[in-house]
């Protein structure tokens, strides 16, 4: 089965094709009937190649010739792994749900086969990503997925917000691609060879060594040391994961990518654009693994994401970016976890996350469909008008917030014991602030929205099924899937690590202590949560006492505007001044010399005075002067 | 097939003659010629893709027609003047690219109004020229047709440009006249020196040539230049000549000025074939002649390229940034993006020359797009000026669509023929000159930066300024105005996802004239 894996990618593609010819003449039914069974379809097939992997093991890169290249010939073609035979089944779950809550959610919108359109576009260049067997497929499809989502966020082009916003996620991402673009092109130059396979056999375990070797003979190119080159690739690779995984300093494009419409925004956030990043890193292990540097720059880029945007978190008034900077944050935890080396923990936080992070953006969406408002303090009281969209939410929350034994507390408790059991105490200690702000915000919102009394008119109420079975299969996914991967049963790990893939570790058991640890801060935080927002709101109360940590905390550290001033004003700064020396003083120049010599044409013909004498004298005065020259210089020429 | 190349230039030539006893009233004939003249033309470039030897670095549809001789020309020997005409692999791809945008332009003349016979004629003048320049084995046959090009276009700009024309048509044509006076000089410079020293070299040119012998026959050059390479002096002075002439004729900065005059006052399918055609043949002359036959220059000085080229880079994508007016905006992009060939000529490898040229015809179709499309859009809107625009999406969808592929393909988005030039010419790039080209990366953030920002204020945000007063007339790409823009986005598409239709072509001479360079 898994040979026919390039069949996954290949439908939702066939879909865009038909939408893109014939998309206008379809009702809204078959568009989205067509396009939810396509991508169930290739979930079904997905579910079937990693039942094949699980017994059978990865299978070979089936390659086709692609372009002549220098003594070379680049290839195109497919693989599957362990790692992305697993994502095929996240992505195109998730996926087929939110195609199928985007029915009603995008009912009646003048460009609804548009946006299914552009919807199958962005799976089918996730699922192109992950069965990529060389990086320069997989860069390509990497763009894919950001151009996708900059058509997505900015589905709504006629709103200003919406355009800037998908703006802002293409040219952030763009500096982070650029990094990983220099990181692929040094890596090609070391080794000779994009291939994922090609990168690590060259290198094996000691990647460091034979790989680097392997094209330029006896030399790493730049004359740099073997490990230094290791490290600098490892970093610009990185920067690419930094950029489309929203971490700090390029976080800064996701939570505004929330303006786009609500299922686009679970889709970014769950199963697509941002777990690219995550999936990279991962993919690369190996690099990584060889170079300590890093790694530890991986961790702490991580680690220092997971907090910030938690913190930033606890303050939003917009619901979806509450669940934005939760995103971000939850991103943090899983890079933390690849750089101490939780390759297997990383991952299945990227699962579990991919589940409730869904569930949450839909049911947010949900409540945005019936109240028509995103602000947190307009609403509250939808515990008895929207039943299963509150149970739905207090799953995703309990799984995001990591209380046992929903999903989230599995995997994120992976990743806190493996940061401390590697001896990265300072990180655990970061990692475990920011879970305790994780279950606060996000039991703020919950108490925010479904607690309380109700505000305004509009009569709330459930949408229709398209909206409620996602929901119900999300929820029952964010609760139980972290039973996947439990310290009495590691079915995640075992699968991960079949036949001992190179650079890639166990991760240690969970020990006792610590998990009662991560169990306590969790509850502290929704005890902080309900007693501030779920009795009655003192949340201003509480956001006086916190005086200017609140304020930077609401203003997201001001690090938009800190961007603004360092990096936007002075790009246009100096795009405006050669401007400037273009058209005054380069091209000034130039019309002085045209001037110059019209000038000199115009004065000369006032020697034209038609008066014989007057040439006589002239030329008298001409002959005096080359016979002075001559007798000067000693002899006619 | 022999004669493919001699029709590929005489049909356009032919179209011309055929316009000229025409009525100035016969608007639809005229067309129709001007149209079928422009697209049998690029139908004989199509055979001669089909007929082309794909693994053969050589010359190809090798035609030579003597047309005078010069007696006691050098040395007592005559010489005989000819027009040779033969593609190689990095030829073709610009013959090809010159159908492309010759069509395609040749539709868009449709919607002239005015003088429609005189514009015609140039066009296909025009066009008949960039076939001959990319077409010719010969240095007299180079040089004619360069010339052809640069009274075309200069009447083209003169007669049909907007109200500063006059400036815009004389800048254009003492700039790039300048150019070609060193063009001139270094031809005959190159001619004297080969011709020198094929008195010393063996037996079997003897017997061919004779004692003395002076040729303008590419062929015979490059020869000649392999079994006798020039001196390093010699090299180093007719590289300077050349360099000066392609610094001028590829607008670098900073002899760029005359570029943006020259797009920002002239009509769209004028500015197609300039921006996507003309503007390729500085780089092709790098080539063609200082590649291959000054290479221990080009060796000497490569770092120069490299950093004229970044600098280049950096100046047209600042600029653009700035940029009003979408011709303005394009025309620094070009510049950028020219800037980049540079820098890829500079890193003297085999991936650096097929990125090169990659780019050369990528950043050609797209030229002539992104031209194409904001004329289109002009004409609705009545105003080029990326201010005045906005929120085209919703009365123009079409080809506020076509201006998004146009800006991404620009961006170097995989999928479209941009970034599978960038990437290749990059490896060749960094390999040599890390830093400077950690440097030219930069154009690829600032290049979304420029390019996003107009395309959005454009087609994006409600509709408002010129767009809104247009409304209700404003229609959207009729089917003649939508067939170009169909075709030049197939192009970019088939490149960008199957970059091995032009790979096969370009591979193979590449790699032999990466061998003469030592890369």
């Amino acid at each position: 089965m898994a040979n026919e894996a390039w069949l996954i990618p290949a439908i939702p593609l066939l879909v865009y094709v038909i939408l893109l010819v014939a998309g206008r003449r379809i009702s809204e039914p078959v568009v989205a009937g067509i396009s939810v069974s396509a991508v169930l379809l290739a979930f079904l097939l997905a579910i079937a190649v990693l039942a094949d992997v699980a017994v059978n093991g990865p299978t070979a890169p089936t390659t086709y010739a692609w372009l002549d290249f220098g003594a070379h010939s680049l290839t195109v073609g497919y693989e599957v792994t362990m790692l992305n035979a697993l994502m095929l089944v996240v992505v195109t779950l998730v996926s087929a749900l939110v195609l199928l809550f985007s029915r009603s959610y995008m009912k009646g919108d003048e460009r609804f086969s548009r946006f299914y359109q552009y919807l199958n576009l962005f799976v089918f260049s996730m699922l192109g990503l992950v069965i990529s067997p060389n990086l320069l497929q997989f860069y390509i499809f990497w763009e894919l997925v950001g151009v996708c989502s900059y058509l997505l966020v900015g589905f709504w082009y006629y709103k200003p917000e919406a355009a800037a916003a998908a703006k802002k996620a293409f040219i952030v991402t763009r500096i982070g691609d650029v990094g990983l673009f220099i990181g692929i092109i040094l890596l090609y130059i070391a080794t000779g060879t994009f291939d994922f396979n090609g990168l690590y056999t060259a290198g094996g375990a000691a990647f460091s060594q034979v790989a680097t070797l392997a094209y330029h003979g006896a030399s790493v190119p730049f004359g740099m040391s073997s490990s230094g080159f290791i490290t600098l690739t490892a970093l610009l690779v990185f920067i690419g994961a930094v950029g489309k995984s929203a971490q700090f300093p390029l976080h800064v494009w996701l939570p505004d990518a929330m303006e786009g419409p609500t299922p686009v925004s679970a889709l970014i956030h769950a199963a697509t654009m941002v777990a690219a990043g995550v999936y990279l890193v991962a993919r690369m292990q190996p690099l990584f693994a060889a170079s300590p540097v890093a790694s530890e720059t991986v961790a702490v880029i991580g680690g220092i994401t997971a907090l910030l945007a938690a913190s930033i978190g606890l303050t939003q008034r917009d619901i979806k970016r509450v669940i934005a900077y939760s995103t971000v944050s939850q991103l943090g935890y899983m890079m933390m976890a690849l750089g101490v080396g939780a390759y297997t923990a990383g991952i299945f936080h990227l699962m579990t996350h991919a589940f409730f992070k869904a569930l949450l953006f839909l049911t947010a969406g949900s409540v945005i469909h019936a109240l028509d408002t995103q602000d947190l303090f307009s609403m509250g009281g939808l515990r008895k008008k929207m039943p299963i969209t509150h149970i739905a939410f207090l799953a995703g929350a309990l799984a995001l917030a990591g209380v046992p034994p929903f999903a989230g507390f599995w995997s994120k408790d992976e990743i806190l014991s493996a940061a401390f059991q590697s001896g990265h105490y300072v990180l655990y200690a970061m990692g475990l602030l920011a879970a305790f702000f994780t279950a606060f915000y996000i039991f703020r919102v919950y108490f925010l929205v479904f607690w309380g009394e109700a505000k305004g008119e509009k009569h709330a109420h459930e949408g229709g099924s398209a909206m409620v079975i996602p929901l119900l299969v999300l929820g029952a996914l964010a609760t139980l899937s972290g039973f996947l991967n439990t310290p009495f049963d590691p079915f995640v790990t075992r699968f991960l690590t079949y036949g001992h893939p190179l650079g890639i570790g166990i991760d240690p058991p969970a020990s006792l202590p610590l998990i009662l640890v991560s169990v306590i801060i969790a509850l502290l935080g929704i005890w902080l949560a309900y007693s501030v927002y779920g009795r009655a709101n003192r949340g201003a109360e509480l956001a006086k006492r916190m005086g200017v940590l609140y304020t930077l905390s609401y203003n997201k550290f001001y690090i938009d505007e800190i961007y603004h001033y360092l990096i936007v004003t002075p790009i246009f700064t100096i795009a405006r001044a050669i401007a400037f020396i273009d058209r005054f003083i380069i091209d000034g120049i130039v019309r002085m010399l045209g001037e110059l010599g019209y000038t000199g044409g115009v004065t000369l013909k006032y020697a034209n005075t038609g008066q014989v004498q007057t040439y006589g004298v002239l030329t008298l005065f001409g002959l005096v002067a080359l016979v002075a020259i001559a007798l000067g210089i000693g002899g006619v020429l | 097939m022999q004669n493919v190349l001699l029709m590929i230039v005489l049909i356009p030539v032919i179209a011309a003659l055929l316009i000229l006893p025409l009525k100035a009233r016969a608007h639809a004939i005229t067309r129709s010629i001007g149209m079928l003249g422009s697209l049998l033309s690029a139908l004989f470039a199509l055979a001669a893709y089909i007929a082309f030897q794909r693994s053969d670095a050589a010359y190809q549809f090798v035609l030579s027609v003597p047309w005078a001789t010069i007696n006691n020309a050098f040395a007592g020997t005559p010489l005989t003047i000819t027009f040779a005409f033969a593609v190689d692999g990095i030829s073709l791809p610009l013959v090809m690219l010159t159908g492309i945008v010759s069509v395609m332009a040749a539709l868009r003349s449709f919607r002239v109004t005015e003088r429609v016979k005189a514009h015609y004629v140039w066009q296909m003048l025009l066009v008949s020229g960039l076939y001959g320049v990319f077409a010719a084995a010969d240095l007299f046959t180079f040089f004619f047709f360069l010339e052809v090009t640069l009274v075309a276009s200069f009447f083209l700009i003169l007669i049909f440009g907007q109200e500063r024309r006059e400036y815009a048509a004389f800048k254009f044509l003492i700039y790039r006249g300048i150019a070609s006076v060193f063009l001139l000089l270094g031809f005959v410079g190159l001619a004297y020196a080969l011709a020198n020293s094929a008195t010393t070299v063996s037996a079997s040119q003897y017997m061919a040539y004779g004692p003395n012998f002076m040729s303008l026959n590419l062929l015979q050059l490059l020869d000649e230049s392999v079994k006798a390479p020039l001196a390093l002096g010699a090299q180093t002075w007719l590289f300077f000549v050349f360099l000066f002439a392609v610094l001028i004729e590829e607008a670098f900065v900073p002899f760029h000025t005359w570029l943006i005059d020259t797009h920002e006052q002239s009509d769209t399918s004028t500015n197609m074939l300039i921006g996507g055609v003309l503007m390729k043949v500085g780089l092709y002359i790098m080539l063609r002649f200082v590649v291959s036959i000054l290479p221990l220059a080009l060796a000497a000085y490569s770092e120069w390229l490299a950093i004229l080229g970044v600098i280049s880079i950096l100046y047209g994508a600042f600029a653009a940034i700035a940029a009003r007016d979408w011709r303005r905006l394009i025309a620094f992009s070009g510049i950028s993006h020219m800037g980049l060939v540079l820098l890829a000529i500079g890193s003297m490898h085999a991936l650096g020359l097929q990125g090169a040229v990659f780019m050369l015809v990528s950043s050609g179709l797209l030229t002539a797009l992104l031209f194409y499309t904001v004329g289109a859009q002009a004409e609705r809107t009545g105003t080029y000026e990326i201010g005045k625009l906005g929120g085209l999406s919703k009365s123009l969808p079409v080809l506020s669509g076509v201006l998004l592929v146009a800006a991404l393909g620009t961006v170097g988005l995989p999928g479209l023929s941009g970034f599978i030039s960038e990437i290749t010419l990059f490896i060749s790039s960094f390999e040599r000159f890390p830093v400077v080209s950690t440097l030219g990366t930069l154009g690829m953030i600032l290049a979304a930066l420029y390019l996003l920002f107009a395309m959005q204020r454009t087609t994006f945000g409600p509709a408002q300024g010129a767009a809104q007063e247009g409304q209700g007339i404003a229609r959207d790409a009729s089917v003649t105005e939508a067939i170009p823009l169909l075709v030049l986005v197939a192009f970019v598409i088939a490149i960008g996802v199957f970059p091995n239709i032009l790979g096969v072509v370009v591979h193979p001479t590449v790699q032999a004239l990466a061998g003469r360079i030592g890369g």
